[in-house]
């Protein structure tokens, strides 16, 4: 996972809308509302889409695929998965 | 009584059988794209998720599948923001629990919603399975727990 860690310095307008959407509640840090407003950022200009949209494009590539996973088999994928972590 | 949550945390469980089955953790995603609460993650459920359908379905799924998982969430809690909860619970819970239980606590969350008896075995209060959790909606559930 890429990560970044930036240091933003904001006053006036942008502080304000911040700190109030803390304060009322819409997000419980300073940190997840500037993600949000980034993601939103990626969606308005096309390179990120909504969750609805990758669930979608996954099932249709999970058909692409065409396997067909058992209960039993994903039950197993998973232990192993969670062995292996 | 437990009531219906702001935020959960979301083990990769219900990612993984909510894309794959018709099932009760297929509700709790759609009750999360609804916005009926926000989703909590953490780096660890991303890495799984991806994971298990790159190597389960194509590289392609497993790209698809951490986008979702990403777009869904409010929050990803990494790894270095809860050590401290990490070593207090090192040892008292099985290792491949460890990190969601400390992101749990880390956040404060009401909620880990999961199917794996461990949890409830080793006495983690916020552990609800998927059943349970569509319930609090006021949905009515699939038979089967997750």
């Amino acid at each position: 996972m890429v990560k970044e860690k930036l240091l933003v310095r904001l006053s006036g307008a942008t502080a304000d809308v911040l700190n109030e959407l803390v304060r009322r509640g819409f997000f419980a840090t300073r940190s997840e509302a500037i993600r949000v407003g980034i993601l939103r950022l990626g969606e308005d200009f096309g390179f990120f889409k909504p969750s609805m949209h990758y669930w979608r494009e996954l099932g249709e590539e999970i058909k692409r695929v065409g396997r067909r996973m058992t209960h039993g088999e994903i039950v197993e994928a998973l232990g192993q998965l969670e062995e292996e972590t | 009584m437990r009531r219906r949550p702001r935020r959960a945390y979301l083990d990769s469980m219900v990612f993984i059988f909510g894309r794959l089955e018709e099932c009760n953790s297929r509700l709790v995603l759609f009750l999360a794209q609804l916005g009926e609460f926000e989703v909590v993650t953490s780096e660890l459920v991303v890495e799984e998720v991806e994971r298990f359908f790159r190597e389960n379905f194509s590289r392609e799924a497993g790209y698809l599948a951490r986008r979702f998982v990403e777009a869904l969430s409010f929050r990803i809690v990494e790894r270095d923001e809860f050590k401290e909860e990490m070593d207090a619970f090192e040892g008292k819970i099985k290792a491949k629990d460890l990190e969601n239980v400390a992101a749990v606590k880390h956040e404060n969350l009401e909620y880990l919603v999961a199917y794996d008896q461990d949890y409830r075995e080793t006495g983690i209060q916020e552990y609800i399975t998927p059943k349970e959790f569509v319930k609090l909606f006021e949905l009515k559930p699939y038979e089967m727990e997750y």
